[in-house]
């Protein structure tokens, strides 16, 4: 747990938002607190309130005075759509470059989209597919 | 409670031996600290003349904003934990104890009797009769169950397995999360509890090499790998803390704070960016040439 | 001192570290008091049975455990300081405590052991007289009886308090300053019992100016005031080491 190289609050803020696109966390759920955090994963509080405190801001979590923190009305819609923003500039623009370096025609790489596509909705039918983690 | 403290110019010496040299930081109330450093580096004698258990050649010392000598008020939130121990050797562990929870009013005869338990310790053996990872485990209790103010454990997990030191870090994470407190623990082997910090003092030759947010610290260091040419263009100027050349590929542990765009830019270069572990770049800093 | 008094309101109604520490001493050293009363018992008990049947008693027995009392607390008062100032430290309390404690209960072991031994010499005085044995002092060059006992327990006081307070500083100078000065300083830290002996003309077998009881005495408190003075000071600088082991 935790073990890649980024800083652990940056790990937690991604695994709190991981949990929430997959559904683990539904929206108006508690999560856990930041001390359940620091005892369980063995880190310093500070560092899990941290994490809280990035994702209070970017308006994922909010925090009930005396209660905890729950996961926002709107957070896995509002993570989807940053998902969905950044994916164009993280994810299509690096293809087409390397595309380009490759002289690999457009139409090829959209045919072989459409394949993985296609494949993608076979393995869950139930949703577009999610992003996959690019961390 | 917590007491925080603060040095200035801090100066301890043994004889002609200057083993804390002109040492100025700040350790803010309520954190865990980690006072980093290999050994001879300063770490004991710096947390002694903390506890009062020695006085100052020089400079000045705070701790809760008053010089802890001979400070009745200070002392008694005060407790340093040696791996020597400190104890009444041929005297049992519950006589020990009831030494303690005399003398230290936020004791927690609760705490002492659960840690007791956990670690396997019988109170009615002697303390000279313990092998050394049980009464390293018997210091833990003793720092940990008089729940003081300011709790300073000089390396006393060390003679610990590692089963039990988990233990202890389980502990330690759950008493302080429940009273908060300041806590420094030091130590040379800072793998295992590097999470558990959130500031971070590095000693070396009786100086601060640093003192950061754990955080902070983690992010300083950067790890540059890719052609040699790319890596040097890259590190040109700046402060690099080790390097490893691999054929045609090197690695380069760079030290200070890198702004987005220049990790960007290197990345744009062909260069991979990592982070270093925070042991990495303890091991870069303290090495043999460091701090001359 | 003043530290002390600006202190004590705040600390409310839990007792102080002086009597707290005072208690802890006392407790452990009157366990090992009472072993060693019981072995100066038994061994009198030995002694004297194996001399009545040698021939005639014509002696205290119990007079030379004396040099016990005298000696023994003196060992322990050394032992107790040098494991006690780190533990007393750790455990977050002042020096300025300890050597107060120290003293306190140095008084305290001082009483016990002086009235032990009187209590014992009275006892085997009444046996002597029961048996009909003369129940000399011959040990030393007292010119008191053993029926004295005002002067026989303020004797004994006088040499165990003098014995415990230099095993204080005994302790204390070996532990500050280390092997060399500890044993330099010798002279100066064991020397007041010698001093008291010959005062007291008790022990020492060698011919003491003839003082009145009064200025004798005045002279003794003053130097056990000058040794608890020192031993304080000494104790109240000590730096804890870093101890080995």
């Amino acid at each position: 747990m935790f073990d890649g190289r980024d800083p652990i609050y940056l790990q937690i803020a991604d695994q709190i938002r991981r949990e929430i696109l997959s559904g683990a966390l539904s929206e108006e759920e508690q999560v856990m607190s930041t001390t359940q955090y620091a005892t369980t994963f063995r880190i310093n509080p500070a560092t899990a309130a941290k994490a809280f405190a990035e994702l209070v801001d970017e308006g994922i979590l909010y925090k009930r005075r005396g209660v905890g923190m729950f996961v926002a009305p709107d957070a896995r819609e509002a993570l989807l759509g940053r998902r969905r923003e950044r994916f164009f500039a993280e994810a299509v623009e690096p293809l087409a470059l390397e595309a380009h370096i490759l002289g690999i025609p457009v139409e090829q790489v959209v045919d072989r989209l459409r394949q993985a596509a296609r494949t993608a909705a076979e393995v869950d039918p139930a949703r577009p597919a999610t992003p996959q983690e690019d961390r | 409670m917590s007491f925080a403290v603060q040095t200035r110019d801090l100066t301890l010496r043994y004889g002609s031996t200057v083993a804390v040299d002109r040492v100025s930081l700040e350790i803010p109330p309520g954190t865990i600290c980690g006072l980093l450093g290999r050994n001879g580096s300063g770490k004991t004698t710096l947390l002694s003349a903390m506890a009062a258990f020695r006085r100052p050649n020089a400079g000045t010392l705070l701790v809760d904003g008053e010089d802890p000598w001979e400070n009745a008020r200070v002392l008694e939130g005060v407790v340093l934990v040696r791996e020597s121990g400190d104890v009444l050797s041929d005297r049992s562990l519950e006589d020990n104890l009831a030494l303690v929870a005399q003398s230290r009013p936020h004791y927690s005869h609760e705490l002492a009797g659960t840690l007791m338990d956990r670690f396997e310790l019988d109170p009615r053996s002697k303390h000279s009769a313990l092998s050394r990872g049980r009464r390293s485990a018997f210091g833990t209790i003793v720092g940990l169950a008089s729940r003081a103010p300011l709790t300073l454990l000089d390396e006393v997990h060390l003679g610990m397995d590692a089963p039990s030191r988990y233990e202890f870090y389980d502990a330690l994470l759950a008493d302080y999360v429940s009273h908060p407190r300041t806590i420094v623990l030091s130590s040379h082997l800072i793998e295992e509890v590097q999470r558990l910090l959130e500031t971070v003092v590095v000693l070396h030759h009786g100086k601060v090499l640093l003192t950061e947010d754990a955080e902070t610290l983690r992010r300083r260091g950067v790890c540059v790998t890719g052609p040699d040419q790319a890596v040097e263009a890259f590190v040109a100027g700046r402060t690099v803390v080790g390097r490893q050349s691999l054929g045609p590929t090197t690695q380069a542990t760079v030290y200070g704070d890198l702004e987005p765009e220049e990790i960007a830019a290197a990345r744009g270069l062909g260069l991979e960016i990592g982070p270093v572990d925070l042991q990495d770049l303890f091991v870069h800093l303290t090495g043999k040439e460091a701090g001359r | 001192m003043t530290a002390d008094t600006q202190v004590a309101p705040v600390r409310g109604n839990r007792r102080g570290p002086v009597l707290r520490t005072v208690r802890w001493l006392v407790r452990g050293q009157l366990v090992i008091a009472a072993w060693a009363v019981s072995v100066v018992l038994a061994g009198a008990t030995v002694a004297l049975i194996v001399w009545a049947n040698l021939g005639e008693v014509t002696a205290s027995v119990v007079q030379f455990s004396r040099q016990g009392g005298i000696w023994f607390p003196f060992a322990m008062a050394i032992g107790t300081i040098t494991a006690y100032l780190p533990v007393h430290v750790a455990a977050g309390m002042t020096r300025r405590s300890l050597a107060r404690a120290a003293v306190l209960a140095m008084l305290v072991m001082t009483v016990v052991y002086a009235v032990a031994l009187t209590v014992l010499l009275q006892v085997e005085r009444l046996v002597y007289g029961i048996a009909g044995w003369s129940h000399e002092l011959t040990e030393s060059d007292t010119s008191y009886a053993s029926s004295d006992i005002d002067l026989v327990l303020g004797t004994h006081l006088a040499l165990i308090g003098t014995a415990q307070l230099c095993g204080l500083l005994v302790g204390i100078t070996y532990y500050r300053f280390g092997g060399w000065w500890g044993t330099l300083t010798l002279p100066l830290t064991v020397g007041p019992i010698f001093g008291v002996m010959w005062i007291l003309q008790a022990g020492l077998g060698i011919a003491a100016p003839g003082l009145d009881l009064a200025l004798r005495a005045a002279v003794i408190v003053g130097l056990l005031v000058v040794l608890a003075a020192a031993f304080s000071l000494a104790t109240r600088g000590a730096t804890v080491h870093t101890a080995t082991g």
